[in-house]
């Protein structure tokens, strides 16, 4: 383990698409599931992640080496944050809060939640079930009711964009 | 991701729902019959409170001496105008806010609304009697969840509980020595809600002695609280009450009028020690017209409430010295009353045995 020897440890991360990814033991131990296994002495080898594939494994590592490049200053590292998740599209920040979860790293989550609630805001109704693939269960007239309860809230929805 | 379709499990949805906006909230309750459970579900109601206290820092207010009114944001000697909203309720004064919910009277004091601001959600109140003298108080019972509006009057106090729909009239019992109930110091009248308690300063006629008191909601009884001894030992008049950072404060300026001290009380009703938040130096204002807003990052926001002029300034603690807004953000702040994004209103008491079952997403 890492306390042993002087050098800086260096992990190996395998993604569910089978591709490997080194990343230094002091950032991946951000992930509290890949510092359980580092303190447990399994992460002697590669450390398979079946959840995560390799797209968002990749970046996950990046956000891993950027904000553990920060000291401790929080302002530091929230605006870090945004800045990673300023371009990233629904269907990638849906991956990466999946990632977030699966790995346990609370900071990451967090911010992708507060990331997708930003991007989901203003939009519609039909373009957050699409997105969530969810189910309309409603009878039209159901449907209808609950939207009149609340009229108000659909004035200003951003027209969708998604297909 | 080939499929652009995601299924995210519940609890991560239910952990970004939680981030929204009330706006949006009601808005996907037209999602599906599974969300409209969620976001019904006064646990997430709660648990969104507390999202949305924490995200904006307490930080937001409303500004009602315009219309629309507008929701305002402070920041580091900037204000941020981040909506408008329209009130069935203008021009009626403002008495008391609690977890999103505002008080407010037609100025007949009889006649009252609960108004929640971000869902556009209200309820009206009549008073038995008109009690423009009374001091004001709103509570959400940690142990119920019963919503209780207070009305203190010099001899008899109300309580309204929004479960049973029904006010209660009781003999008041707390310290008769303080009979100036109807004195107000500041707005000492308006009680501050903190921890599902209602918590005032009240003094007596010549203003000599000053008390806190508070309401505790799960025996409907007035109480005493300590104050900071320093406080009680200078029997200080003019002591001023007010929520920051979540928690009850009082402060006061002792005998150096350039200094003002504020004390912040432990969290929970029962909880009754009291320590030091800050020391404000060179305050340079009187204590009246001092009204602490809120905290940005170790800054101070400070309203100064003078006759003729208001002005919004900083404190910078390590530099002892406060910095006035920039004037051009500043237009339309007058008056601020705390503002929270919540999706709670005040309903009747929950039939027995409602067996929630969170079927979510398949």
């Amino acid at each position: 383990m890492a306390a042993e020897t002087g050098t800086p440890t260096t992990l190996t991360l395998k993604s569910n698409d089978d591709e490997l990814f080194s990343v230094a033991e002091s950032a991946a131990i951000l992930s509290v599931t890949i510092r359980n296994m580092v303190e447990d002495g399994c992460a002697g080898g590669v450390i398979p992640l079946d959840n995560v594939d390799g797209k968002t494994l990749a970046s996950v590592i990046t956000y891993m080496n950027g904000i553990s490049a920060i000291p401790a200053d929080e302002e530091k590292k929230k605006s870090y944050r945004d800045k990673f998740l300023s371009d990233k599209d629904f269907e990638t920040l849906a991956d990466m809060v999946l990632a977030a979860n699966y790995l346990n790293m609370s900071c990451l989550m967090d911010a992708v939640s507060a990331k997708i609630a930003q991007v989901m805001e203003k939009k519609s109704v039909g373009w957050v079930r699409r997105k969530f693939g969810i189910e309309n269960d409603y009878t039209p007239e159901e449907e209808a009711a609950v939207k009149e309860e609340h009229k108000w809230t659909f004035e200003g929805v951003e027209t969708d964009d998604d297909n | 991701m080939a499929d652009s379709t995601s299924y995210l499990p519940p609890e991560i949805i239910e952990n970004i729902l939680l981030r929204l906006p009330a706006k949006s909230l009601l808005r996907f309750k037209a999602v599906s019959k599974s969300w409209n459970t969620v976001i019904a579900d006064p646990v997430f109601v709660q648990n969104h409170i507390r999202q949305s206290k924490h995200s904006n820092s307490d930080n937001l207010f409303l500004c009602p001496n315009t219309y629309p009114i507008p929701v305002v944001k402070l920041g580091d000697k900037k204000i941020q105008t981040l909506q408008r909203i329209e009130s069935r309720y203008a021009r009626w004064p403002e008495l008391c806010f609690c977890d999103g919910v505002i008080l407010l009277t037609d100025t007949t004091y009889m006649r009252f609304a609960l108004w929640n601001p971000s869902t556009r959600t209200s309820k009206n109140l009549w008073h038995k009697y008109s009690c423009p003298d009374a001091a004001f108080g709103l509570c959400r019972d940690p142990a119920t969840d019963d919503f209780k509006v207070v009305i203190a009057d010099l001899d008899y106090y109300s309580v309204y509980s929004c479960w049973n729909k029904s006010w209660i009239m009781l003999k008041k019992k707390y310290d008769t020595k303080y009979t100036g109930l109807g004195v107000k110091i500041g707005n000492n009248n308006m009680g501050v809600c903190v921890d599902g308690a209602s918590y005032w300063l009240w003094s007596n006629d010549n203003a000599t002695q000053i008390e806190l008191v508070y309401f505790d909601p799960r025996d409907d009884e007035f109480k005493n609280l300590h104050m900071p001894e320093n406080i009680a030992d200078a029997n200080q008049k003019f002591t001023y009450a007010v929520e920051l950072k979540g928690c009850l404060c009082v402060y006061y300026n002792g005998m150096d009028e350039s200094r003002i001290q504020i004390w912040t009380k432990e969290k929970g009703i029962d909880g009754h020690s009291w320590k030091v938040l800050i020391t404000v130096e060179n305050v340079g204002m009187s204590i009246w017209a001092f009204q602490p807003l809120c905290f940005v990052g170790d800054k101070i926001v400070v309203w100064k409430r003078g006759l003729l002029r208001r002005v919004l300034l900083v404190y910078i603690p390590s530099e002892k010295r406060f910095e006035e807004f920039e004037k051009n953000t500043v237009g339309i702040f007058d008056y601020p009353i705390p503002y929270i994004d919540s999706i709670f209103f005040p309903t009747e008491k929950p039939r027995p045995k409602t067996k929630r079952e969170r079927k979510f997403l398949q």
